[in-house]
């Protein structure tokens, strides 16, 4: 090949690949925002066609409506402390859990606990609603905030524990061992020198973890009531009864969806490093 | 000042007690959320529950698994599901593994388009469920009023059969081809350059390279990848449940997992619920013994 | 004992005191819908007034149901109050989830329950025990744009030959789709109403279906045919998309439930606001009237029913019932009102609810196994509708799959 034609080859790769990658974005940028822009349109505007893109007044009547909701800013907050609490406890169950996984191949019962990471993330929760709604009920907890929070925790904690025991796992043992020969306990050696080097790794669970919680829409539909109710069901309610809602339900799901965008612009570099460090050591 | 080391025990023999400890609170939730439910499924799953105690409630024995497997919307809810599972990973597959190429060469703006294309996967299903129904009204939703400037009669997407389950394939494939694309994306920047660059130095074309090299050093991501989707298609409820109205039209999209919801909550089959559920489960297990072996593949 | 745990158990002892007399709280379960607002709107003067606090909860449709039943069997008292959709009387009936309010109806002046046709007198019963009070009366009507009929002189359609007519002068005109039914998700109000309308009927007295007779195959064929007259999205119409499409589209002829009106009056939702009329749902070879709606009542393990009846009382009793209905609520048939000038500006199809003798009332199957048998129609109907396969031969193969249903129904 002569070098013109290969230079023109790679100009031509390039200008392919970027109408790929803006195609691509496009894509997947264009429903949220259709989302956004129908939660700022006047109903009038919202179904016709064609579809009004930037050719309408902006109003904030639908976001005005949201916010006017009877307890809406009760289920604003519920999503936000359930989700912080939940994530607190899994991100620090799971990184216990994932420190023994990773560097004790033997341990008593790991054989067992193998099965049932897996099986709690293959099973489909809506296999066990029913019992669960029993259990919940019997003891009192229906509809409970700390209930929620345990039981968004546990169904998280397969994900988070495969993520953690990569990061743990590139540790280099030797720094563990040098400081065994120091004198330093076991437990010691995990807080003191463990710890600190895999914080990295467990500010992106966290952030994993905290979506997964905070978009969960089965166990809050089935297991809680008004009091700890929370943002995708209020949103899933537009379905019913309100049928003409496509404005509000747009602005709901705007206000979910808006600290979602906000960490992955703050965090996008940490999202993609903590899932590929999981990925591919897992 | 650290406690030392108790006499006679090696860092291994300490690290082996010290994670059966460290492995408690994760029992301890798997087993209430987890474990105990499901024995409850199944202990149901032998008698004749109904939601509303509407007859005498008692131990039936094996009917309700005769039942399923007498019904042809078991048979055919699993045939669903397995079509999700191939038609997703078909579209999945090869646009996540091609957009993880093009973001891998690194151009001018990768940081851009990276977030962009993240964006889906961490998006509220439910309300981007609500959208893409939206969108995809035969009357007035964009995606055919796009679709008409190209083709005559665009398909009727939840109002046709076909159509339908193409719809519920794209969208779970918007939301997860991202995931496949960052997978490979890791998977690629951890392989080693020289082998690729041996190749081209012996005059390989790119495709070349990417087929008998960068593909097969592929594999165990692509495995990884296969394992959660497939677990995942198995779990797909919040999509069908909005886009498709749980499972429609007719059973077009109802998936096993679906018609499990839709017997234990709309049909107040409790008891039936329970043994499709187990049924399920059993189903789910040999994911187990390929994790097990492309998990911790090296 | 610190002083401010001496004030708790001090409070605590007084709360104990108190609901020995009379409950300081009551919950109610609501369901997202006009009604529900309406019922909302009321608990502040009713809270000034008896001092009773009302804590709400409100449970999307999908799911409300099923966790009240839940709730029920587990017998923890969690609500006092419950709407319900009048589909799942027979199933709360038969699981005994409702408490029966007939004492309470009859000593009620406040609640007059002559002043209800009779008909909807006995909407929320079930085995002679009212479950439920009507919340509101919601016939299937016609709902027509006057201006499209103005335009091509067409008379309101009385038969439903008529209908068929307009239906298709109306596409032929080039001034929008004939009509809209809902032939998605709930294609089973359609698919019951019609069936009744020509004739038919869903099963007999014995549970035996019946619904691949001549009547029902004609019913369901008109059925089918007015889906060429739709608007191209008809078929994957749900409920709530048909009255949306018929408000925001040209569409000439809708029939749904009056309970709908509520979205159409407002003219921030609907550009044809002043051009929709209503009118009785044209006739078959029977005169039916098919009625549906909320019912409201007391969940079996409520802890304070007499307290819940007064809320009950209070909101939907007949002093306020002009009130509630302008409050938004979908109307419930109080014969009170339905002359009453302020309402019937904006409900016009009040009149519609004074059912005459003359047209028989249909309601939802009274069927415990109602949800499963629903569900067979509804998987069924897209390959009819669609052409996919004949009417007679779809119908056919749905009363084979109707009838185990249908057996379960007196399982023991």
């Amino acid at each position: 090949m002569t070098g013109p034609t290969r230079t023109l080859m790679r100009t031509l790769g390039t200008v392919a690949s970027y109408a790929a990658l803006i195609l691509a974005a496009f894509a997947a940028l264009f429903p949220l925002f259709w989302t956004i822009s129908t939660s700022v349109k006047p109903r009038a505007d919202t179904f016709v066609l064609p579809p009004r893109f930037f050719d309408f007044e902006p109003t904030l009547r639908n976001y005005e409506a949201i916010l006017a909701t009877r307890g809406f800013a009760q289920i604003y907050w519920n999503t936000l402390i359930i989700t912080a609490a939940s994530t607190a406890l899994c991100v620090a169950v799971s990184t216990l859990a994932a420190y023994a996984l990773a560097r004790s191949p033997g341990f008593r019962s790991r054989g067992a606990l193998e099965v049932g990471l897996i099986l709690t993330r293959a099973v489909p929760t809506i296999v066990l609603m029913v019992p669960l709604f029993q259990i919940i009920s019997r003891m009192g907890l229906y509809d409970n905030h700390l209930m929620l929070i345990v039981m968004y925790a546990a169904v998280n904690i397969p994900f988070a524990t495969w993520l953690m025991t990569s990061f743990v796992a590139q540790v280099p043992m030797a720094l563990e061992e040098s400081a065994a020969v120091d004198g330093a306990s076991r437990a010691s050696i995990l807080w003191f020198v463990v710890l600190p080097l895999i914080l990295p790794g467990m500010s992106a669970t966290t952030i994993f973890v905290a979506l997964l919680t905070w978009n969960e829409f089965l166990i809050p539909v089935m297991l809680a009531g008004n009091n700890a109710k929370t943002l995708p069901v209020f949103i899933a309610g537009f379905i019913s009864a309100r049928n003409l809602d496509w404005g509000p339900m747009a602005a709901a799901s705007t206000l979910a969806i808006l600290p979602i965008a906000l960490v992955t612009v703050i965090a996008q570099r940490k999202l993609v490093s903590g899932l590929s460090t999981g990925a591919v050591k897992g | 000042m650290p406690r030392a080391m108790p006499r006679g025990l090696s860092l291994e023999q300490a690290t082996r007690r010290l994670a059966v400890l460290l492995v408690l609170p994760t029992w301890v939730l798997l087993i209430l959320v987890f474990a105990l439910p499901l024995a409850g499924a199944i202990w149901l799953s032998f008698r004749n529950e109904t939601l509303g105690s509407f007859v005498t409630p008692r131990f039936i024995g094996w009917e309700n698994y005769r039942g399923a497997f007498a019904d042809p919307r078991f048979w055919e809810s699993i045939r669903t599901t397995l079509f999700f599972m191939v038609a997703g990973l078909a579209i999945q597959l090869p646009l996540g593994i091609g957009l993880a190429l093009l973001l891998h060469r690194n151009l001018r703006g990768t940081a851009f388009f990276r977030s962009a294309l993240i964006v889906p996967m961490l998006l509220t299903p439910v309300a981007v469920g609500l959208m893409w129904r939206f969108m995809l009204d035969a009357d007035f939703g964009i995606i055919n009023w796009a679709l008409r400037h190209v083709i005559d009669s665009p398909p009727n997407w939840l109002g046709a059969r076909i159509p339908a389950r193409f719809a519920v394939v794209m969208v779970d494939s918007w939301i997860s081809i991202p995931f496949v694309m960052l997978m490979v994306l890791a998977g690629l920047s951890s392989l080693p350059r020289g082998p690729a660059e041996a190749a081209a130095i012996d005059g390989a074309g790119p495709l070349a390279i990417f087929v008998f090299i960068t593909l097969p050093s592929l594999v165990p991501v692509i495995l990884v990848i296969v394992m959660i989707r497939v677990v995942d298609v198995v779990k797909l409820f919040d999509i069908l449940f909005i886009v498709t109205q749980r499972g429609g039209p007719g059973t077009a999209t109802q998936t096993l997992g679906l018609l499990t919801y839709n017997t234990g909550f709309i049909f107040f089959q409790t008891s039936r619920a329970a043994a499709l559920g187990v049924l399920l489960t059993l189903m789910v297990i040999p994911i187990y013994f390929i994790w097990r072996r492309v998990g911790r593949a090296p | 004992m610190t002083p401010t745990g001496r004030l708790l158990t001090a409070t605590a002892v007084s709360a104990l005191v108190a609901s020995g007399a009379a409950a300081q709280e009551i919950n109610i379960y609501l369901i997202p819908s006009p009604s529900s607002d309406a019922i909302q709107s009321f608990i502040p003067a009713f809270e000034e007034e008896t001092g009773i606090r009302v804590n709400v909860t409100e449970t999307p449709y999908g799911e409300a149901h099923q966790k009240l039943l839940l709730s029920v069997q587990l017998g923890q008292g969690q609500y006092d109050v419950a709407q319900f959709d009048n589909t799942f009387l027979a199933p709360f009936g038969a699981a005994g989830t409702m408490m029966a309010l007939d004492d309470y109806i009859a000593g009620s002046e406040a609640y007059d329950i002559s002043d209800f046709s009779e008909g909807s007198q006995e909407y929320g019963m079930f085995d002679g025990e009212s479950l439920g009070l009507v919340l509101s009366t919601e016939p299937m009507i016609l709902w027509y744009r006057t201006d499209l009929f103005e335009e091509l002189g067409l008379d309101v359609p009385e038969t439903w030959e008529d209908y068929r007519a307009a239906a298709q002068a109306i596409s032929e005109a080039g001034l929008g789709d004939g009509n809209i039914l809902g032939w998605g998700p709930n294609a089973s109000w359609w698919f019951m109403t019609l069936i009744w309308s020509f004739g038919g009927q869903l099963y007999d007295a014995d549970l035996v279906p019946q619904v691949n007779t001549p009547e029902a195959v004609a019913g369901i064929t008109f059925f089918k045919d007015m889906l060429a007259y739709g608007p191209e999205g008809g078929i994957s119409s749900s409920g709530d998309d048909t009255t949306n499409k018929f408000l925001s589209q040209d569409i000439g002829m809708m029939v749904q439930y009056s309970g709908y009106w509520g979205v159409a009056l407002e003219p921030e939702n609907s550009a044809f606001v002043g051009n929709i009329a209503t009118a009785k749902m044209p006739l078959g070879t029977v005169d039916i009237t098919h009625l549906a709606g909320w019912n409201i009542g007391i969940p079996s393990d409520a802890q304070n029913p007499d307290e819940a009846w007064q809320f009950l009382e209070f909101v939907l009793g007949r002093d306020n019932a002009v009130d509630y209905l302008l409050a938004g609520a979908a109307a419930i048939g109080r014969k009170s009102v339905l002359d009453n000038p302020e309402l019937l500006a904006i409900h016009p199809y009040l009149p519609l609810l004074d059912i005459p003798e003359t047209s028989r009332i249909e309601r939802y199957p009274q069927l415990r196994v109602w949800p499963e048998l629903e569900k067979a129609i509804l998987d069924a109907l897209p390959a009819i509708l669609t052409g996919e396969v004949e009417v007679q031969a779809g119908l056919d193969a749905l009363n084979e799959v109707m009838g185990p249903i249908l057996a379960q129904e007196t399982a023991e």
